[in-house]
Protein backbone atom coordinates (compact mmCIF):
# COMPACT_ATOMS: atom_id res chain seq x y z
CA UNK A 1 0.00 0.00 0.00
CA UNK A 2 1.46 3.22 -0.86
CA UNK A 3 -0.23 6.38 0.84
CA UNK A 4 0.32 9.79 -1.17
CA UNK A 5 -0.17 13.24 0.46
CA UNK A 6 -2.18 16.01 -0.33
CA UNK A 7 -5.84 16.41 -2.15
CA UNK A 8 -5.02 12.98 -4.07
CA UNK A 9 -5.04 10.92 -0.54
CA UNK A 10 -8.90 11.10 -0.75
CA UNK A 11 -9.11 8.84 -3.57
CA UNK A 12 -6.92 6.29 -3.31
CA UNK A 13 -9.58 3.49 -3.31
CA UNK A 14 -7.90 0.15 -3.51
CA UNK A 15 -6.65 1.57 -0.05
CA UNK A 16 -10.03 0.42 0.94
CA UNK A 17 -11.18 -2.56 2.71
CA UNK A 18 -14.96 -2.92 1.32
CA UNK A 19 -16.07 -5.99 3.32
CA UNK A 20 -14.85 -3.91 6.37
CA UNK A 21 -16.21 -0.62 5.14
CA UNK A 22 -19.68 -3.01 4.88
CA UNK A 23 -19.51 -4.73 8.24
CA UNK A 24 -18.90 -0.98 9.58
CA UNK A 25 -21.70 0.44 8.00
CA UNK A 26 -24.10 -2.43 9.19
CA UNK A 27 -22.74 -2.03 12.97
CA UNK A 28 -23.73 1.57 12.66
CA UNK A 29 -27.04 0.97 11.56
CA UNK A 30 -27.56 -1.64 14.02
CA UNK A 31 -27.11 0.50 16.51
CA UNK A 32 -29.02 3.77 15.17
CA UNK A 33 -31.80 1.05 15.01
CA UNK A 34 -31.83 -0.54 18.23
CA UNK A 35 -31.30 2.51 20.29
CA UNK A 36 -34.03 4.58 18.49
CA UNK A 37 -36.29 1.69 19.22
CA UNK A 38 -35.06 1.80 22.80
CA UNK A 39 -35.32 5.78 22.85
CA UNK A 40 -38.80 6.28 21.15
CA UNK A 41 -40.29 3.87 23.98
CA UNK A 42 -38.10 5.44 27.20
CA UNK A 43 -39.30 9.56 25.44
CA UNK A 44 -42.53 8.96 25.01
CA UNK A 45 -42.84 7.07 28.54
CA UNK A 46 -41.01 10.46 30.12
CA UNK A 47 -42.71 12.39 27.94
CA UNK A 48 -46.06 11.27 29.18
CA UNK A 49 -44.96 11.08 32.86
CA UNK A 50 -43.52 14.88 32.88
CA UNK A 51 -46.84 16.07 30.41
CA UNK A 52 -49.54 14.44 33.08
CA UNK A 53 -48.21 15.39 36.25
CA UNK A 54 -46.92 19.15 35.38
CA UNK A 55 -49.81 21.15 36.57
CA UNK A 56 -50.66 18.71 39.46
CA UNK A 57 -51.53 19.80 43.28
CA UNK A 58 -50.69 17.17 44.95
CA UNK A 59 -47.26 17.60 46.39
CA UNK A 60 -46.09 14.00 46.29
CA UNK A 61 -46.59 14.19 42.08
CA UNK A 62 -44.94 17.91 42.38
CA UNK A 63 -41.78 16.31 43.65
CA UNK A 64 -41.87 13.55 41.28
CA UNK A 65 -42.27 15.90 38.12
CA UNK A 66 -39.31 17.53 39.39
CA UNK A 67 -37.18 14.52 40.14
CA UNK A 68 -38.16 13.60 36.61
CA UNK A 69 -37.64 16.89 35.54
CA UNK A 70 -33.91 17.25 36.87
CA UNK A 71 -32.78 13.66 35.75
CA UNK A 72 -34.14 14.61 32.09
CA UNK A 73 -32.56 17.55 32.42
CA UNK A 74 -29.15 15.98 33.91
CA UNK A 75 -28.71 13.51 31.43
CA UNK A 76 -29.82 15.73 28.57
CA UNK A 77 -27.07 18.03 29.36
CA UNK A 78 -23.92 16.09 29.62
CA UNK A 79 -21.65 16.26 26.46
CA UNK A 80 -22.29 12.66 24.91
CA UNK A 81 -18.59 11.96 25.04
CA UNK A 82 -18.40 12.26 28.77
CA UNK A 83 -21.58 9.82 29.26
CA UNK A 84 -19.82 7.38 27.71
CA UNK A 85 -16.88 7.19 29.93
CA UNK A 86 -19.25 8.17 32.61
CA UNK A 87 -21.29 4.98 32.62
CA UNK A 88 -18.71 2.81 31.42
CA UNK A 89 -18.97 0.91 34.95
CA UNK A 90 -22.78 0.57 34.35
CA UNK A 91 -22.22 -0.51 30.66
CA UNK A 92 -19.72 -2.97 31.92
CA UNK A 93 -22.55 -4.49 34.17
CA UNK A 94 -25.49 -4.49 31.79
CA UNK A 95 -23.45 -5.89 28.64
CA UNK A 96 -20.80 -7.13 30.02
CA UNK A 97 -17.85 -5.96 27.66
CA UNK A 98 -17.31 -1.84 26.82
CA UNK A 99 -15.91 -2.75 23.77
CA UNK A 100 -18.44 -3.25 20.14
CA UNK A 101 -21.51 -2.24 19.06
CA UNK A 102 -24.32 -3.74 21.85
CA UNK A 103 -21.78 -1.51 24.25
CA UNK A 104 -22.67 1.45 22.69
CA UNK A 105 -26.57 0.95 22.95
CA UNK A 106 -26.77 1.91 27.11
CA UNK A 107 -25.06 5.58 27.19
CA UNK A 108 -26.95 5.75 22.99
CA UNK A 109 -30.18 5.51 24.52
CA UNK A 110 -29.74 6.77 27.89
CA UNK A 111 -28.26 10.41 26.57
CA UNK A 112 -30.91 10.17 23.27
CA UNK A 113 -34.22 9.03 25.64
CA UNK A 114 -34.41 12.29 27.61
CA UNK A 115 -33.42 14.76 24.61
CA UNK A 116 -36.38 12.95 22.53
CA UNK A 117 -38.27 12.80 26.14
CA UNK A 118 -38.70 16.61 26.33
CA UNK A 119 -39.60 16.73 22.50
CA UNK A 120 -42.88 14.30 23.04
CA UNK A 121 -43.60 16.72 26.04
CA UNK A 122 -43.93 19.97 24.55
CA UNK A 123 -45.48 18.23 21.56
CA UNK A 124 -48.34 16.95 23.70
CA UNK A 125 -48.73 20.41 25.27
CA UNK A 126 -49.22 21.57 22.11
CA UNK A 127 -52.36 19.19 20.99
CA UNK A 128 -55.37 21.55 21.33
CA UNK A 129 -56.72 21.91 25.14
CA UNK A 130 -60.10 22.57 23.73
CA UNK A 131 -59.98 18.78 21.70
CA UNK A 132 -59.09 17.23 25.52
CA UNK A 133 -61.57 19.00 27.24
CA UNK A 134 -63.69 17.60 24.60
CA UNK A 135 -62.71 14.02 25.06
CA UNK A 136 -62.77 14.57 29.22
CA UNK A 137 -66.53 15.90 28.50
CA UNK A 138 -67.67 12.23 26.64
CA UNK A 139 -66.53 10.22 29.81
CA UNK A 140 -62.76 9.50 28.47
CA UNK A 141 -60.62 8.14 31.26
CA UNK A 142 -56.41 9.24 31.35
CA UNK A 143 -55.64 6.31 29.28
CA UNK A 144 -58.44 6.16 26.75
CA UNK A 145 -57.22 10.52 26.41
CA UNK A 146 -53.55 9.34 25.56
CA UNK A 147 -53.96 6.68 23.34
CA UNK A 148 -57.03 8.23 21.63
CA UNK A 149 -55.91 11.72 21.89
CA UNK A 150 -53.10 12.77 22.53
CA UNK A 151 -51.01 10.28 20.74
CA UNK A 152 -53.19 10.28 17.61
CA UNK A 153 -53.25 14.31 17.25
CA UNK A 154 -49.54 14.71 17.87
CA UNK A 155 -48.70 11.71 15.65
CA UNK A 156 -46.72 14.03 12.85
CA UNK A 157 -44.88 16.03 15.65
CA UNK A 158 -44.04 12.82 17.02
CA UNK A 159 -42.10 11.47 13.96
CA UNK A 160 -40.58 14.87 12.93
CA UNK A 161 -38.33 14.57 16.90
CA UNK A 162 -38.23 10.65 16.38
CA UNK A 163 -36.31 11.96 12.97
CA UNK A 164 -34.28 14.81 14.34
CA UNK A 165 -33.44 12.19 17.39
CA UNK A 166 -32.56 9.52 14.96
CA UNK A 167 -30.07 11.95 12.94
CA UNK A 168 -28.47 12.82 16.01
CA UNK A 169 -28.01 9.34 17.36
CA UNK A 170 -26.25 8.68 14.43
CA UNK A 171 -23.18 11.01 14.93
CA UNK A 172 -23.30 9.53 18.67
CA UNK A 173 -22.57 6.42 16.69
CA UNK A 174 -19.98 7.75 14.86
CA UNK A 175 -18.51 9.35 18.64
CA UNK A 176 -19.19 6.02 20.51
CA UNK A 177 -17.25 4.38 17.76
CA UNK A 178 -14.15 6.80 17.94
CA UNK A 179 -13.36 5.20 21.95
CA UNK A 180 -13.97 1.67 20.62
CA UNK A 181 -17.70 0.93 19.90
CA UNK A 182 -17.43 -0.16 16.33
CA UNK A 183 -19.24 1.55 13.14
CA UNK A 184 -18.34 3.91 11.13
CA UNK A 185 -17.29 6.02 13.34
CA UNK A 186 -14.90 3.35 14.69
CA UNK A 187 -13.53 2.64 11.05
CA UNK A 188 -12.81 6.69 9.76
CA UNK A 189 -11.00 7.06 13.41
CA UNK A 190 -8.90 3.46 13.28
CA UNK A 191 -8.48 3.07 9.60
CA UNK A 192 -8.76 6.45 8.31
CA UNK A 193 -6.89 8.55 10.41
CA UNK A 194 -4.42 6.69 12.60
CA UNK A 195 -3.56 4.80 9.61
CA UNK A 196 -3.12 7.54 7.49
CA UNK A 197 -5.60 6.86 5.16
CA UNK A 198 -7.90 9.38 4.30
CA UNK A 199 -9.89 7.69 1.30
CA UNK A 200 -11.52 5.39 4.28
CA UNK A 201 -12.62 8.61 6.09
CA UNK A 202 -13.87 9.94 3.13
CA UNK A 203 -15.99 7.26 2.25
CA UNK A 204 -17.34 6.58 6.15
CA UNK A 205 -18.58 10.21 5.75
CA UNK A 206 -20.16 9.69 2.90
CA UNK A 207 -21.86 6.31 4.05
CA UNK A 208 -23.12 8.52 7.31
CA UNK A 209 -24.38 11.21 4.96
CA UNK A 210 -26.21 9.11 2.96
CA UNK A 211 -27.72 7.26 6.28
CA UNK A 212 -28.64 10.85 7.64
CA UNK A 213 -30.13 11.97 3.85
CA UNK A 214 -32.77 7.98 4.04
CA UNK A 215 -33.62 8.93 7.52
CA UNK A 216 -34.39 12.84 7.01
CA UNK A 217 -36.23 12.00 3.80
CA UNK A 218 -38.19 8.65 5.15
CA UNK A 219 -38.77 11.17 8.40
CA UNK A 220 -40.43 13.78 6.12
CA UNK A 221 -42.46 11.28 3.80
CA UNK A 222 -44.15 10.21 7.23
CA UNK A 223 -45.20 13.57 8.64
CA UNK A 224 -46.36 14.58 5.45
CA UNK A 225 -48.85 11.34 5.29
CA UNK A 226 -49.88 11.29 8.82
CA UNK A 227 -50.47 15.23 9.18
CA UNK A 228 -54.29 15.85 7.80
CA UNK A 229 -54.35 19.15 9.36
CA UNK A 230 -54.14 20.97 5.99
CA UNK A 231 -54.80 18.57 3.13
CA UNK B 1 -84.64 18.30 34.13
CA UNK B 2 -81.30 20.42 35.46
CA UNK B 3 -81.47 22.00 38.15
CA UNK B 4 -79.27 24.83 40.09
CA UNK B 5 -79.76 25.39 43.30
CA UNK B 6 -77.89 28.28 44.66
CA UNK B 7 -74.77 27.74 43.06
CA UNK B 8 -71.33 29.83 43.63
CA UNK B 9 -68.52 29.05 42.44
CA UNK B 10 -65.30 31.23 43.89
CA UNK B 11 -61.60 31.32 42.83
CA UNK B 12 -58.99 32.35 45.46
CA UNK B 13 -56.53 33.79 43.17
CA UNK B 14 -53.76 36.11 43.94
CA UNK B 15 -55.93 39.19 44.02
CA UNK B 16 -58.08 37.68 46.47
CA UNK B 17 -61.74 36.13 46.28
CA UNK B 18 -63.09 36.01 42.75
CA UNK B 19 -66.71 34.99 42.29
CA UNK B 20 -67.31 33.43 39.09
CA UNK B 21 -70.81 32.10 39.87
CA UNK B 22 -73.17 33.98 42.59
CA UNK B 23 -75.71 32.04 43.90
CA UNK B 24 -77.46 31.13 40.49
CA UNK B 25 -80.64 29.06 40.78
CA UNK B 26 -81.88 27.69 36.78
CA UNK B 27 -84.48 24.96 36.01
CA UNK B 28 -84.96 24.06 32.91
CA UNK B 29 -87.30 21.31 32.09
CA UNK B 30 -87.19 17.90 30.19
CA UNK B 31 -87.42 18.87 26.24
CA UNK B 32 -87.17 22.44 26.21
CA UNK B 33 -84.18 25.23 24.18
CA UNK B 34 -82.90 27.06 27.55
CA UNK B 35 -80.55 29.84 26.61
CA UNK B 36 -77.72 31.29 29.11
CA UNK B 37 -76.99 34.77 27.83
CA UNK B 38 -74.21 36.66 28.97
CA UNK B 39 -70.82 38.99 28.18
CA UNK B 40 -67.77 37.01 28.43
CA UNK B 41 -66.80 36.74 31.78
CA UNK B 42 -70.25 36.36 32.79
CA UNK B 43 -70.09 33.02 34.41
CA UNK B 44 -71.45 31.20 31.54
CA UNK B 45 -68.35 28.84 30.73
CA UNK B 46 -68.03 28.35 34.38
CA UNK B 47 -71.50 26.94 34.59
CA UNK B 48 -71.13 24.95 31.97
CA UNK B 49 -67.79 23.45 33.24
CA UNK B 50 -69.63 22.58 36.80
CA UNK B 51 -72.61 20.81 34.90
CA UNK B 52 -69.96 18.61 33.27
CA UNK B 53 -67.92 17.78 36.64
CA UNK B 54 -64.93 19.53 35.50
CA UNK B 55 -65.50 21.93 38.13
CA UNK B 56 -67.06 21.23 41.43
CA UNK B 57 -69.42 24.68 42.82
CA UNK B 58 -67.89 26.00 46.16
CA UNK B 59 -71.85 26.36 47.40
CA UNK B 60 -74.75 24.82 46.19
CA UNK B 61 -75.75 21.97 44.54
CA UNK B 62 -76.72 20.39 40.71
CA UNK B 63 -78.82 18.34 39.70
CA UNK B 64 -79.34 16.39 36.68
CA UNK B 65 -82.12 14.13 36.39
CA UNK B 66 -82.11 13.29 40.16
CA UNK B 67 -78.24 13.20 40.27
CA UNK B 68 -76.04 15.39 42.05
CA UNK B 69 -72.79 16.17 39.60
CA UNK B 70 -70.65 17.55 42.64
CA UNK B 71 -71.07 13.81 44.75
CA UNK B 72 -69.63 11.84 41.58
CA UNK B 73 -66.05 10.80 40.82
CA UNK B 74 -64.37 9.03 38.60
CA UNK B 75 -65.81 6.36 36.74
CA UNK B 76 -69.65 7.27 37.53
CA UNK B 77 -68.47 10.60 36.62
CA UNK B 78 -67.53 9.46 33.54
CA UNK B 79 -70.57 7.54 33.06
CA UNK B 80 -72.24 11.04 33.75
CA UNK B 81 -70.34 12.73 31.37
CA UNK B 82 -71.75 10.09 28.52
CA UNK B 83 -75.31 11.74 29.09
CA UNK B 84 -74.35 14.68 28.09
CA UNK B 85 -73.61 15.86 24.80
CA UNK B 86 -71.41 19.22 24.08
CA UNK B 87 -70.63 21.12 21.17
CA UNK B 88 -68.24 24.10 21.48
CA UNK B 89 -67.35 27.53 19.73
CA UNK B 90 -64.20 25.88 17.81
CA UNK B 91 -65.92 22.41 17.01
CA UNK B 92 -62.91 20.73 19.13
CA UNK B 93 -62.71 17.81 16.60
CA UNK B 94 -59.42 15.41 16.02
CA UNK B 95 -57.54 16.61 13.02
CA UNK B 96 -55.82 13.27 12.95
CA UNK B 97 -59.89 11.61 12.30
CA UNK B 98 -61.88 11.93 9.27
CA UNK B 99 -65.89 12.83 9.74
CA UNK B 100 -66.94 9.15 10.54
CA UNK B 101 -64.06 8.24 12.88
CA UNK B 102 -65.15 11.62 14.97
CA UNK B 103 -68.23 11.01 15.26
CA UNK B 104 -67.64 7.66 16.33
CA UNK B 105 -65.36 8.48 19.69
CA UNK B 106 -67.66 8.96 21.75
CA UNK B 107 -68.79 5.49 21.65
CA UNK B 108 -65.66 3.89 21.64
CA UNK B 109 -65.32 5.64 24.85
CA UNK B 110 -68.42 4.17 25.80
CA UNK B 111 -67.12 0.78 24.50
CA UNK B 112 -69.46 0.01 21.90
CA UNK B 113 -68.75 -2.72 19.00
CA UNK B 114 -67.67 -1.62 16.11
CA UNK B 115 -70.35 -2.51 13.85
CA UNK B 116 -73.00 -0.18 16.60
CA UNK B 117 -70.64 1.90 15.96
CA UNK B 118 -70.51 2.52 12.31
CA UNK B 119 -73.93 2.07 11.86
CA UNK B 120 -74.93 4.39 14.78
CA UNK B 121 -72.07 7.07 13.18
CA UNK B 122 -73.86 6.45 9.64
CA UNK B 123 -77.80 7.54 11.01
CA UNK B 124 -76.24 10.67 12.86
CA UNK B 125 -74.08 12.07 9.69
CA UNK B 126 -77.26 11.78 7.59
CA UNK B 127 -79.58 13.09 10.57
CA UNK B 128 -76.64 16.52 10.28
CA UNK B 129 -76.98 16.50 6.57
CA UNK B 130 -73.50 15.47 5.82
CA UNK B 131 -74.14 12.01 4.05
CA UNK B 132 -71.15 11.09 1.54
CA UNK B 133 -68.53 13.05 3.63
CA UNK B 134 -67.65 10.44 5.65
CA UNK B 135 -63.86 9.90 4.99
CA UNK B 136 -63.24 13.57 4.61
CA UNK B 137 -61.11 15.44 7.36
CA UNK B 138 -62.00 18.04 8.91
CA UNK B 139 -59.55 19.91 7.17
CA UNK B 140 -61.38 19.66 3.85
CA UNK B 141 -64.78 20.94 5.77
CA UNK B 142 -66.40 24.39 6.14
CA UNK B 143 -67.21 25.92 9.55
CA UNK B 144 -70.51 25.15 9.55
CA UNK B 145 -70.04 21.19 8.83
CA UNK B 146 -67.51 21.13 11.05
CA UNK B 147 -70.18 22.32 13.90
CA UNK B 148 -72.46 19.83 11.91
CA UNK B 149 -70.02 17.07 12.67
CA UNK B 150 -69.54 18.34 16.24
CA UNK B 151 -73.29 17.89 16.88
CA UNK B 152 -73.28 14.39 15.48
CA UNK B 153 -70.58 13.50 17.89
CA UNK B 154 -72.43 15.29 20.61
CA UNK B 155 -75.30 13.10 19.75
CA UNK B 156 -73.97 9.66 19.43
CA UNK B 157 -73.96 8.18 23.07
CA UNK B 158 -77.52 9.36 23.21
CA UNK B 159 -77.66 11.90 25.21
CA UNK B 160 -80.46 12.99 27.94
CA UNK B 161 -78.71 16.56 27.11
CA UNK B 162 -76.78 18.71 24.69
CA UNK B 163 -74.67 21.83 25.79
CA UNK B 164 -74.25 24.39 23.32
CA UNK B 165 -71.05 26.34 24.40
CA UNK B 166 -70.90 29.42 22.05
CA UNK B 167 -71.17 26.74 19.19
CA UNK B 168 -72.25 29.26 16.57
CA UNK B 169 -69.69 32.26 17.58
CA UNK B 170 -67.60 31.07 15.30
CA UNK B 171 -69.68 31.09 12.25
CA UNK B 172 -70.60 33.60 10.09
CA UNK B 173 -74.68 34.92 10.03
CA UNK B 174 -75.78 32.20 7.21
CA UNK B 175 -73.92 29.65 8.99
CA UNK B 176 -75.38 30.19 12.35
CA UNK B 177 -78.82 30.17 11.09
CA UNK B 178 -78.40 26.28 9.48
CA UNK B 179 -76.39 25.01 12.68
CA UNK B 180 -79.52 26.90 15.18
CA UNK B 181 -82.18 25.68 12.40
CA UNK B 182 -80.77 21.92 13.20
CA UNK B 183 -80.41 22.32 16.98
CA UNK B 184 -84.25 22.80 16.88
CA UNK B 185 -84.92 20.16 14.07
CA UNK B 186 -83.04 17.99 16.78
CA UNK B 187 -84.82 19.43 19.77
CA UNK B 188 -87.74 18.87 17.54
CA UNK B 189 -87.04 15.36 16.17
CA UNK B 190 -85.33 13.74 19.22
CA UNK B 191 -87.21 15.68 22.56
CA UNK B 192 -83.48 16.76 23.37
CA UNK B 193 -83.19 19.01 26.06
CA UNK B 194 -80.36 21.37 24.96
CA UNK B 195 -78.70 24.17 27.10
CA UNK B 196 -77.23 27.38 24.46
CA UNK B 197 -74.46 29.44 25.75
CA UNK B 198 -74.21 32.79 23.82
CA UNK B 199 -73.45 36.17 23.71
CA UNK B 200 -75.75 36.14 20.85
CA UNK B 201 -79.15 37.65 21.78
CA UNK B 202 -80.16 36.58 17.97
CA UNK B 203 -79.42 32.84 18.76
CA UNK B 204 -81.65 33.10 21.71
CA UNK B 205 -84.55 34.43 19.82
CA UNK B 206 -84.55 32.25 17.40
CA UNK B 207 -84.37 29.24 18.82
CA UNK B 208 -84.63 29.05 22.87
CA UNK B 209 -88.19 28.86 24.67
CA UNK B 210 -86.72 30.21 28.11
CA UNK B 211 -84.14 32.07 28.71
CA UNK B 212 -81.63 33.31 31.56
CA UNK B 213 -79.38 36.46 31.58
CA UNK B 214 -76.20 36.61 33.39
CA UNK B 215 -74.20 39.59 34.51
CA UNK B 216 -70.57 39.66 36.70
CA UNK B 217 -71.81 35.70 37.76
CA UNK B 218 -75.51 36.25 38.75
CA UNK B 219 -78.81 35.55 36.79
CA UNK B 220 -80.03 38.84 36.73
CA UNK B 221 -83.36 37.98 34.80
CA UNK B 222 -84.65 35.30 33.57
CA UNK B 223 -88.19 34.17 31.86
CA UNK B 224 -89.39 33.08 28.87
CA UNK B 225 -87.72 34.24 25.52
CA UNK B 226 -90.90 36.72 24.59
CA UNK B 227 -91.31 37.74 27.90
CA UNK B 228 -87.77 39.01 28.25
CA UNK B 229 -87.60 40.38 24.67
CA UNK B 230 -91.02 42.26 25.60
CA UNK B 231 -90.05 44.02 28.85
CA UNK B 232 -86.77 43.69 29.44
CA UNK B 233 -86.38 44.94 33.02
CA UNK B 234 -82.24 45.21 33.89
CA UNK B 235 -79.50 47.54 31.56
CA UNK B 236 -77.78 44.90 30.35
CA UNK B 237 -80.91 42.87 29.46
CA UNK B 238 -81.74 46.26 27.27
CA UNK B 239 -78.74 46.13 26.12
CA UNK B 240 -78.50 42.35 24.48
CA UNK B 241 -82.12 43.30 23.16
CA UNK B 242 -81.57 46.51 21.72
CA UNK B 243 -78.04 44.66 19.74
CA UNK B 244 -80.57 42.32 18.99
CA UNK B 245 -82.09 44.90 16.39
CA UNK B 246 -79.06 47.47 16.17
CA UNK B 247 -78.61 46.93 12.50
CA UNK B 248 -80.89 48.55 11.47
CA UNK B 249 -80.94 51.51 14.07
CA UNK B 250 -77.25 52.50 13.38
CA UNK B 251 -78.07 53.64 9.63
CA UNK B 252 -80.96 55.36 11.48
CA UNK B 253 -79.72 58.38 13.11
CA UNK B 254 -78.51 59.75 9.27
CA UNK B 255 -81.50 59.49 8.18
CA UNK B 256 -82.81 60.43 11.45
CA UNK B 257 -81.08 63.80 10.78
CA UNK B 258 -81.90 64.33 7.52
CA UNK B 259 -85.55 63.47 8.10
CA UNK B 260 -85.87 66.13 11.16
CA UNK B 261 -84.06 68.58 8.40
CA UNK B 262 -86.38 68.12 6.23
CA UNK B 263 -89.63 68.06 8.01
CA UNK B 264 -89.08 70.01 11.38
CA UNK B 265 -92.00 69.86 12.09
CA UNK B 266 -92.31 66.06 12.31
CA UNK B 267 -92.08 63.77 15.50
CA UNK B 268 -90.12 60.34 15.21
CA UNK B 269 -91.83 57.57 16.77
CA UNK B 270 -91.09 54.21 17.84
CA UNK B 271 -93.35 51.29 17.80
CA UNK B 272 -92.64 48.07 19.39
CA UNK B 273 -95.13 45.07 19.08
CA UNK B 274 -95.71 41.58 19.66
CA UNK B 275 -97.43 38.61 18.69
CA UNK B 276 -100.91 39.13 17.24
CA UNK B 277 -100.41 43.07 16.65
CA UNK B 278 -97.51 42.35 14.16
CA UNK B 279 -99.62 40.54 12.15
CA UNK B 280 -102.18 43.96 11.46
CA UNK B 281 -101.73 46.59 9.08
CA UNK B 282 -101.26 49.05 11.80
CA UNK B 283 -99.50 51.46 9.67
CA UNK B 284 -102.31 51.75 6.81
CA UNK B 285 -104.53 51.72 9.56
CA UNK B 286 -103.25 54.77 11.28
CA UNK B 287 -102.89 56.85 7.58
CA UNK B 288 -106.36 55.85 6.83
CA UNK B 289 -107.61 57.00 10.20
CA UNK B 290 -106.10 59.89 10.12
CA UNK B 291 -105.62 61.22 6.46
CA UNK B 292 -104.02 64.76 7.74
CA UNK B 293 -100.93 62.82 8.91
CA UNK B 294 -98.11 61.74 6.30
CA UNK B 295 -96.55 58.73 8.11
CA UNK B 296 -92.52 58.51 6.72
CA UNK B 297 -90.65 54.69 7.22
CA UNK B 298 -87.60 55.28 9.05
CA UNK B 299 -86.33 51.74 9.92
CA UNK B 300 -88.29 48.25 10.46
CA UNK B 301 -87.20 44.85 11.73
CA UNK B 302 -89.16 42.12 12.65
CA UNK B 303 -87.71 38.99 14.72
CA UNK B 304 -89.20 35.63 15.28
CA UNK B 305 -88.94 33.63 18.41
CA UNK B 306 -90.52 30.79 19.23
CA UNK B 307 -93.88 32.73 20.84
CA UNK B 308 -94.41 34.95 17.91
CA UNK B 309 -92.60 37.50 16.00
CA UNK B 310 -91.69 40.66 18.07
CA UNK B 311 -91.66 43.78 15.35
CA UNK B 312 -89.76 47.00 15.92
CA UNK B 313 -90.67 50.28 13.63
CA UNK B 314 -89.42 53.79 13.33
CA UNK B 315 -91.78 56.16 12.08
CA UNK B 316 -92.40 59.88 11.52
CA UNK B 317 -95.76 61.32 11.77
CA UNK B 318 -96.20 65.28 10.32
CA UNK B 319 -98.75 67.11 11.02
CA UNK B 320 -100.90 69.33 13.62
CA UNK B 321 -99.57 67.85 16.75
CA UNK B 322 -103.07 67.38 18.15
CA UNK B 323 -103.71 65.09 15.26
CA UNK B 324 -101.04 63.25 16.01
CA UNK B 325 -101.49 62.89 19.60
CA UNK B 326 -104.40 61.61 18.91
CA UNK B 327 -103.11 59.59 16.31
CA UNK B 328 -100.64 58.12 19.18
CA UNK B 329 -104.15 56.89 21.71
CA UNK B 330 -105.32 55.56 19.14
CA UNK B 331 -102.11 52.93 18.21
CA UNK B 332 -101.73 52.61 22.48
CA UNK B 333 -105.57 51.52 22.39
CA UNK B 334 -104.61 48.72 19.89
CA UNK B 335 -102.04 47.76 22.30
CA UNK B 336 -99.05 49.09 20.23
CA UNK B 337 -96.19 49.98 22.65
CA UNK B 338 -94.96 53.93 21.52
CA UNK B 339 -92.05 55.97 21.99
CA UNK B 340 -91.64 59.17 20.88
CA UNK B 341 -87.79 59.31 19.70
CA UNK B 342 -87.29 63.09 19.33
CA UNK B 343 -89.75 66.02 18.69
CA UNK B 344 -88.55 69.49 17.40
Amino acid sequence: MTNSTGFASYFQFNNVDWPNMWSASWETVWMTLISMIAVIVFGIILGLILYLTRDSKNPLVKVFNWVVGLLVNIFRSVPFIILIVLLLPITKSIVGTIIGPKAALPSLIISAAPFYARMVESYFREVDSGVVEAAQSMGASTWQIIYKVLLPESKPALIAGATVTAISLISYTAMAGAIGAGGLGNLAYLDGFQSNNNTITLVAVVIITLFVFIVQGVGDFLVKRTDKRTL
Amino acid sequence: MIRFNNVSKQYNTKDGELVAVNDVNIEVKDGQIFGIVGYSGAGKSTLVRMLDGLEAPTTGEIDINGTDIAKLSGSQLRKQRQKIGMIFQHFNLLWSRTVIQNVMLPLEIAGVSKSERIKKAQELISLVGLSGRENSYPSELSGGQKQRVGIARALSNDPEILISDEATSALDPDTTNEVLDLLLKINKQLGLTILLITHEMHAIAKVCDEVAVMDSGSVVESGTVFEVFKHPKQDVTRKFVSEEFSSPQEKDDLTVTELTDRYPEGKLIRLTFHGPQSELPIVSNVIRKFPDIEVNIISGSMRQTQEGAIGSLSLQFIGKTEVIEESLDYLKSLRVETEVISND
